[in-house]
């Protein structure tokens, strides 16, 4: 077995190891030695390094099945219970993606994760009080918010439907449309991805579908 | 003079608790004061603790799967659109992506990171200027916040600002400069805290000043010229 075989062989040990802990608590009833707060601690950091430097999906699952299910519960508690396993599912894609940018010398691996996670609360509930905010003001066009809209679209026509009318957007609408409608991504997910403000992205649907609403409607006559 | 947040606000912060136009300035002293960022990063690990310590609740066994599909997914996306190089080392991690490292250490809306970053740099031709007086103007910023509103203020040298109360509660963070009232000198990166019981004529220093006022009810001006002030304030 030549070097870096073995050492696959012990990393992967490694992980089975956590992951049997975290999957089946139980077992530290039957003397199985539980890690300490601070094996742990530095275990989570292990499993960090191996996710930014090696793309390590393994060390990711080992801490996904550690620490999700408990920022799961933080998301009930903290924001809106409904949508925790949606946040949790995010917290964990800026997991991956910012892996390269958690620095283990200046905190705790969950530490960095409840930034992460308090930071997408913020943007839950900031995304909440724009909507919230236009709807008040009584001469803004925007009691069409997106969400009636989007709705109305959905039950009304399929995706099809809506692709014939996509020659009447722009590319820059289409884009969003594209990211948020068909491939179903939050709102934030599509602006990290097209490098766009949350509010850009607000726009451009908004104004998108009131061009589709209107030749989808007109169609239908 | 050092002008600190109290422990309770700073608490409320570092867990997301905070108006929009709040956290917008306690942001930025946290970029300025040591202290503060401090009690912030501690707060932060105690939070990280308890979220270690909670419970677990309920999850879907399949829910893993579904993350892997996604992140399939947004590496198809990121290699196909392919702005830097994949393997980059930590060193030009931090040059290209300037803040990555620290853009969660503060607790405001991905949608106000860039203002944050452009008051942090502060350049006053940024911004449309409304004279309020020979020696004060204004400009609004727009944040959808229903709780308060913020303006930025300049003041030049030596201006006296009238006397004034605060009808509601008032957090002005210097951007430049300093002034003096009642309380001591405040400089650039202090954050200050006034509510009704605070009535003060602030005097500004010989650089002049500019602030970030975010204030829950306008200004009241107790002054000579006070009637005339109030009517600008509202606005």
């Amino acid at each position: 077995m030549n070097m870096r075989a073995q050492r696959q062989v012990n990393k992967n040990s490694v992980y089975w190891f956590a992951h049997t802990i975290h999957r089946q608590p139980i077992y530290s009833f039957m003397g199985e030695p539980s890690p300490s707060k601070s094996e742990q601690a530095s275990l989570c950091k292990k499993y960090m390094h191996a996710i930014a430097f090696e793309q390590d999906k393994d060390a990711y699952k080992a801490l996904y099945i550690y620490l999700a299910p408990k920022v799961n519960t933080f998301f009930k508690q903290h924001a809106n219970a409904s949508h925790a396993e949606e946040m949790t599912h995010e917290v964990f894609i800026r997991v991956w993606q910012k892996a390269k940018t958690y620095q283990a010398d200046k905190a705790n691996v969950t530490t960095w994760v409840f930034t992460i996670a308090r930071n997408l609360k913020i943007d839950l509930l900031r995304q909440k009080r724009i909507v919230e905010v236009q709807l008040d003001d009584s001469h803004s066009e925007l009691s069409i918010t997106e969400e009636n809209i989007h709705g109305e679209l959905v039950s009304a026509y399929d995706k099809i439907n809506l692709a014939n009318n996509f020659k009447y957007l722009s590319d820059e609408q289409k884009s969003v449309v594209l990211k948020v409608y068909y491939e179903d991504k939050s709102h934030q997910l599509a602006a990290q991805e097209l490098d766009l403000t949350l509010g850009v992205i607000k726009s451009r649907i908004r104004s998108s579908l009131k061009v589709l609403r209107h030749h989808i409607g007109s169609r239908d006559e | 003079m050092n002008n600190h947040i109290n422990t309770e606000l700073l608490l409320n912060y570092t867990n997301g608790n905070v108006e929009p136009a709040l956290s917008l300035a306690i942001a930025l002293h946290q970029k300025q004061c040591k202290s503060c960022h401090q009690k912030i990063s501690d707060l932060e690990s105690n939070f990280g603790h308890d979220i270690e310590t909670s419970e677990s609740s309920d999850f879907e066994e399949s829910s893993f799967e579904r993350l892997i599909t996604d992140l399939d997914k947004l590496s198809k996306v990121e290699n196909s659109v392919s702005h830097a190089p994949k393997n980059v080392d930590r060193e030009n991690i931090n040059v290209v992506d300037f803040g990555a490292d620290d853009t969660l250490s503060y607790a405001v809306a991905e949608i106000n990171k860039p203002l944050l970053d452009q008051l942090a740099n502060f350049n006053q031709d940024d911004y449309q200027w409304q004279k309020l007086s020979s020696k004060i103007s204004t400009t609004t910023l727009e944040l959808f916040d229903s709780s308060f509103k913020v303006n930025l203020l300049r003041f030049s040298a030596h201006a006296k600002i009238p006397r004034h109360t605060h009808l509601g509660k008032e957090f002005t963070y210097v951007i430049e400069g300093d002034f003096k009232d009642h309380k001591g000198t405040h400089t650039a990166g202090d954050f200050i805290a006034c509510d009704a019981s605070d009535e003060h004529k602030p005097i500004v220093g010989a650089a002049g000043c500019v602030c970030l006022a975010v204030t829950d009810a306008p200004l009241h001006f107790t002054g000579v010229l006070g009637p005339i002030f109030n009517r600008y304030a509202s606005y």
